[in-house]
């Protein structure tokens, strides 16, 4: 057998019996709203990059300019952040936001107001960037990129982590050879973070999902925004099911460029309702989630 | 709507960590806006949501094997993008025609039905070849609009072309509708020379290639000041394509008005509906529109709006 570089593949997990942790004040469901910006760090001919993202439009002229693409994106960092800051402030959520940093760079008010409204901001690459595109040497220093910007622009370090699409076969020991991170969330593997074992040492992993992302807009899954609603709401409700005896995790992923569109905050919103409702969720930072395992477990 | 507490002055970025070097063609991006702190607008009225309701009437003016073309064009219908060859496709060119024959005066029926204006962003060809169409737009109290001479892809011009397609889009559309278009929005988007080219011509008030604001916004051509009044590809019937039916839509733009609505207690914004004759022409998904222009106006303080009444707004008001 070939030797597979990278991490070991990990297919059994809590084999069917998962630690039954409890949440702060006995909630049944962790829920961690998870805002991606990363606005302005995408690959763009405005930005000076040689090819822009492959959207939809005339995607073998990756080499022209887009305007049209250029404005979609530039509606999630002067609307769609602002709007969903909005809402996270009418319901008391204290969200994460896995932030590329150069999108903070290029929106230093919004940068500025995220920390003291108590949000978490974790890193989501230096740009908006796929770690594989990189060698182990240029990816340590894109982390390091990474980590003093956000410190820069936010006023503190990301102590989370995610990658933008895939993290290399590298990135998990660069992260913790880089130190500083309390977890990273390149995982879409389970319900409950789970310590995994780096460099002789263990390292906490939060995992998240696309299931409950407004992603699903973007390639047509959710057609009304009442499908991401209902998704949210169905997803809530088994969790609070399992919760009478199995607390887990459940993560709403938001794109502000996608999500902060006014018809799908009115479902997020719709869906907040519902879940203030049933009652018995812990609405928190994916570093409070990571901060409580590590007391836990 | 909370009030947001962080002082009003605003930073713009300085130039990010990684500068590429290369020069960027076309106008530079702005990803700050208002900052988070947008103007309080008081539409006409009072009204806490302006509602622009877009007809995009294209066809006729597509690429068409039918018409002497290389190939027909494939945009926002029934059957999905499904590039075309050479060979003529009758079935796709009926599919257009719907929309110039019947979609239209559908589209025109419901809007009398509930006195609401709309703003037709006009290809000149297809006009020129609707006449009476054309003619009644503006007699019914509708806003006529440029979209191009044909619909065609601005990004692929050079400049000299582009220019000679914008005179002759506004020279049409003049002769065809009594009057000559004051707006201009690209078929999608514009290309790096578009704006610069829609101000150099002079009779234009603004345009609405862009997609990055809910409320209007100055931008600089050359040093003049020029009025940009954003669109939406998401409150659009283009979804139809992959998204369910009428009702679907009907949802949709109700979600976006609650939304805007509950916004617009201190905030008013514009609410953009992109509508294609061929798609929302059609009765059932017409229905889902007719819904919810009932649906919006059991509201008080709504104001449906024309494009060039929000640009005459805007002028006056934010200047």
């Amino acid at each position: 057998m070939s030797v597979v570089p990278g991490p070991l593949r990990d297919v059994v997990g809590y084999n069917g019996a998962p630690p039954r942790v409890t949440w702060p004040g006995g909630a049944r469901v962790a829920v961690a709203v998870t805002v991606h910006y990363v606005e302005g760090s995408e690959r763009a001919i405005g930005n000076g990059d040689p090819f822009r993202e492959t959207g939809w439009y005339a995607p073998d002229r990756t080499a022209e300019r887009d305007l049209a693409a250029e404005t979609m994106w530039e509606y999630g960092a002067r609307a769609g952040l602002w709007r969903l800051l909005d809402v996270l402030e009418e319901y008391r959520i204290a969200a994460t936001f896995f932030a590329s940093a150069v999108a903070l760079e290029k929106n230093p008010d919004a940068a500025r107001a995220l920390r003291p409204r108590g949000h978490e901001v974790a890193a989501y690459g230096y740009r908006y960037e796929d770690p594989r595109d990189f060698t182990r040497d240029q990816e340590a220093e894109r982390i390091a990129l990474a980590v003093e910007s956000i410190t820069r622009t936010t006023g503190e370090r990301p102590v989370g982590w995610y990658s933008r699409t895939s993290p290399s076969i590298h990135t998990r020991e660069l992260l913790v050879a880089e130190g500083g991170f309390v977890y990273d969330s390149d995982s879409y593997a389970d319900d409950l973070p789970y310590w995994t074992p780096v460099a002789g040492g263990r390292h906490l992993v939060v995992p998240t999902t696309l299931a409950d992302s407004d992603l699903h807009f973007e390639d047509k899954w959710f057609g009304s925004p009442s499908d991401f609603e209902r998704q949210l709401t169905s997803t809530f409700d088994r969790l609070h099911q399992e919760g009478a005896t199995s607390p887990k995790l459940m993560t709403i992923g938001l794109h502000p460029y996608v999500g902060g569109h006014p018809g799908r905050v009115q479902a997020l919103t719709n869906a907040l309702d519902h879940i203030a409702d049933v009652g018995g969720a812990w609405f928190a930072r994916r570093a409070d989630i990571a901060r409580c395992w590590k007391d836990m477990t | 709507m909370t009030e947001r507490t962080e002082p009003t002055e605003r930073t713009e970025p300085t130039e990010h960590a990684e500068p590429t070097g290369r020069p960027v063609p076309g106008p530079p991006r702005d990803l700050t806006g208002y900052h988070g702190d947008p103007p309080a607008v008081v539409w006409p009225g009072g009204a806490r949501i302006a509602i622009a309701i877009v007809v995009n009437y294209e066809e006729g003016s597509e690429l068409s094997v039918g018409d002497g073309d290389a190939t027909t064009d494939c945009g926002v219908t029934d059957l999905g993008w499904i590039p075309q060859d050479g060979r003529r496709n009758l079935a796709l060119e009926s599919l257009f025609e719907y929309g110039s024959r019947a979609g239209f005066w559908r589209l025109v029926d419901i809007f009398d039905e509930h006195d609401v204006k709309c703003t037709f962003y006009a290809c000149a060809v297809a006009l020129e070849r609707n006449p009476d169409a054309a003619a009644i737009m503006r007699p019914k109290g509708h806003d006529v609009m440029s979209h191009g001479y044909r619909w065609e892809d601005h990004q692929l011009m050079d400049r000299d072309h582009e220019r000679e397609r914008i005179r002759l889009a506004v020279e049409s559309i003049e002769r065809t509708t009594g009057a000559r278009p004051l707006g201009w929005y690209c078929r999608y988007g514009p290309g790096v020379n578009t704006r610069e080219l829609v101000v150099e011509e002079g009779g234009f008030r603004y345009d609405s290639d862009d997609y990055g604001d809910d409320l209007p916004f100055w931008t600089r051509v050359n040093g003049t000041k020029h009025l940009v009044i954003p669109y939406s590809l998401v409150n659009n019937d283009g979804l139809f394509g992959a998204a369910g039916p009428g009702e679907d839509f009907y949802e949709h733009l109700r979600y976006t008005f609650d939304r805007l609505y509950t916004e617009g207690a201190t905030h008013p914004k514009l609410m953009n509906i992109g509508l294609h004759l061929r798609l929302v022409g059609t009765p059932g998904r017409a229905k889902a529109l007719s819904d919810f222009i009932a649906y919006a106006k059991s509201f008080p303080d709504v104001w449906f709006a024309r494009r060039i009444d929000i640009a005459n707004h805007w002028i006056e008001h934010h200047p």
